[in-house]
């Protein structure tokens, strides 16, 4: 007699090895639908549909009404008197003129619902297998170009901030880029790494930000800033627009001409 | 002491990689590894069936890096005494002499390591962990650099004694040695006709030192070393970073050895391709290295048939670089 048991809770694939790991990780979460495990019936609280046994209730009533009362009344036969093709009854409903009908989909369309399925598209996915999502091959999903699933539920989101960097000057390249933000306040902090090391630019996004009052006057783009050269950091910073301050932060005697291009090459995101 | 010089290390290294390959075919993978365990300073577990050149590449690999080199062949005999040293009474002198063991070497070489029982395996990693020896009332350091690289057949059960699993955890990384491929293993047949290549000394072991302080200077990012803990911490809950397929499945995750790990394997990792900071994707290499000896999987698991390689496969597919 053959031993019967549960299917398999996991839901990962088995047999699989290292040789199996893709040359690259994954650079955003993958797309997975949110599976929603029902409890079963005898854990569940149990709730009476109560609509539908009213409905179903009176339904019943009046069908045994009819039952009782056409065999007498002649309704029955009526009813099933068979409707000659050319005396069309008043109660029935005329063809609706043809500016109002619609174009038939076509058959391949992805939204239109097969045959014989249920009412609605949640109904329609609601009766897919659980792992139906989960079965669609990677290599499927990476015909996509990326940030095809961005801002779809569950789907990477793009993420946003303050500045961006144009033209960076030669050697240098954004290592990190880190955007936090609250009701009133942003931030984002972009690390570069080039030939001089390592080279930290904050904006700040708020209503109290404003200039630094020590350090020298130093012109960035149509403004001026401020530049404070210790022997711990060169550090420059400027308004780049209404309540927004842009520092750079590098090494200490880091060259001003590089310095410069590197705020120039800083631009505002609206 | 040598000033940082990521140049200097890449041109070393490039030259060490390209001696060992000289004489070990293929199995690039596994060179790779066993540098970046080097660099990194810790110790390195070889993984396969038997005849794919782990004891060839471990013996090459101490010629060309310079140093002393120990071969301890591990069998049911062997002694803890046999590994660490022990005292010997000089009839000449009339006193007890120390004689230290093979253990104390630059580079030791533990060939097939499950075939010792516990307590020799015990003595042994205890000098791994702590790099250093006590015999009688003295204490020896190791030398520097230590290496230990040990090898194990996976398919064996008879005769051997599994690593258990707090000893396992005191490799930096466990390495699988897979088959060649068809057009390696015909350039072996080839060049097995012929007088067998030897490699030549590229460094000393001065210079191994030099090369793994560089190797810790390697800048990390925060993004990145963020990565590497979300890794680690996936394995303890699954649930929590978004893995449900995984819950229920790894019955112990992997300590914060395996973060370091993580990190300073990347960094070995980086300075071998001849970068000075460790990126995503150093990370991602060694992550399968670093922690499939370091996870205990559930009973549920196991009853399932699921392996710690699939946890890792599904692990690193789904882990995303960025959060």
């Amino acid at each position: 007699m053959p031993i019967e048991t549960e299917p398999n809770p996991h839901r990962i694939e088995t047999g699989r090895s290292w040789r199996d790991l893709p040359p690259e990780p994954p650079s955003t979460a993958p797309l997975r639908p949110q599976v929603t495990v029902s409890p079963p019936a005898s854990d569940a609280t149990r709730r009476w549909p109560w609509g539908r046994i009213a409905a179903g209730a009176i339904a019943l009533a009046v069908g045994i009404s009819v039952g009782v009362w056409a065999p007498w009344s002649g309704a029955a036969e009526e009813a099933t008197l068979p409707l000659a093709t050319d005396e069309l009854p008043e109660t029935i409903v005329p063809d609706p003129p043809r500016e109002f009908e619609q174009e038939p989909a076509p058959p391949d369309d992805p939204f239109v619902l097969p045959p014989g399925s249920s009412d609605t598209p949640q109904d329609f996915f609601d009766q897919l297998p659980e792992d139906f999502f989960e079965q669609i091959p990677d290599e499927f999903l990476d015909q996509f170009p990326d940030g095809f699933f961005d801002g779809l539920p569950g789907g990477p989101v793009q993420p946003s901030g303050l500045i961006e960097l144009a033209d960076l000057p030669e050697g240098y390249q954004a290592r990190s880029n880190v955007f936090s933000e609250s009701d009133d306040r942003a931030s984002q902090r972009i690390r570069l790494l080039g030939p001089f090391g390592a080279i930290d630019i904050q904006a700040i996004r708020g209503p109290d930000v404003s200039l630094p009052a020590s350090g020298e006057p130093f012109d960035v783009g149509d403004g001026e800033g401020r530049l404070a050269d210790t022997n711990d950091a060169t550090t420059l910073s400027w308004l780049a627009s209404d309540g927004l301050l842009v520092t750079i932060e590098a090494g200490p005697g880091l060259d001003l001409d590089l310095l410069s291009a590197i705020a120039e090459a800083v631009e505002v995101l609206e | 002491m040598r000033a940082p010089d990521p140049e200097w290390a890449g041109e070393v290294l490039s030259r060490t990689r390209s001696e060992l390959a000289r004489v070990v075919i293929g199995q690039e993978r596994m060179l790779e590894r066993i540098l970046t365990s080097l660099l990194a300073n810790g110790h390195c577990l070889l993984e396969g069936v038997p005849g794919l050149g782990k004891t060839l590449t471990l013996s090459t690999l101490a010629r060309v890096l310079g140093g002393s080199f120990s071969r301890i062949q591990f069998t049911p005999d062997l002694l803890p005494s046999d590994i660490v040293g022990t005292r010997i009474y000089r009839a000449s002198t009339e006193k007890f002499d120390i004689e230290p063991g093979p253990i104390l070497s630059n580079f030791v070489l533990a060939d097939e390591i499950n075939r010792a029982p516990a307590k020799v395996q015990a003595a042994m990693l205890e000098v791994m962990a702590e790099r250093q020896v006590t015999i009688g009332d003295q204490t020896f350091a190791a030398p520097k650099p230590f290496l230990v690289m040990a090898t194990q057949n996976p398919v064996e059960s008879e005769g051997v004694y599994p690593l258990p699993e707090a000893q396992r955890d005191r490799f930096l990384m466990r390495v699988p040695v897979d088959y060649p491929t068809a057009s390696e293993e015909l350039e072996i047949m080839r060049r097995s006709d012929l007088s067998p290549e030897t490699a030549k000394a590229v460094l000393d072991p001065a210079s191994v030192s030099d090369l793994q302080r560089i190797a810790s200077t390697v800048f990390v990012d925060q993004p990145v070393a963020e990565y590497a803990l979300r890794l680690v911490t996936a394995t303890r809950s699954p649930d929590a970073a978004g893995l449900t397929q995984l819950e229920g499945l790894i019955e112990f995750g992997a300590s914060p050895r395996a973060s370091l790990a993580l990190v300073a394997c990347g960094r070995g990792l980086a300075l071998l391709r001849g970068r000075d900071f460790v990126t995503e994707q150093d990370v991602y290499d060694v992550a399968y290295d670093v922690l499939n000896h370091r996870l205990i999987l559930s009973f549920e698991a196991v009853a399932d048939g699921v392996g710690v390689d699939d946890i890792l496969v599904e692990l690193l597919t789904s882990v995303p670089t960025r959060r």
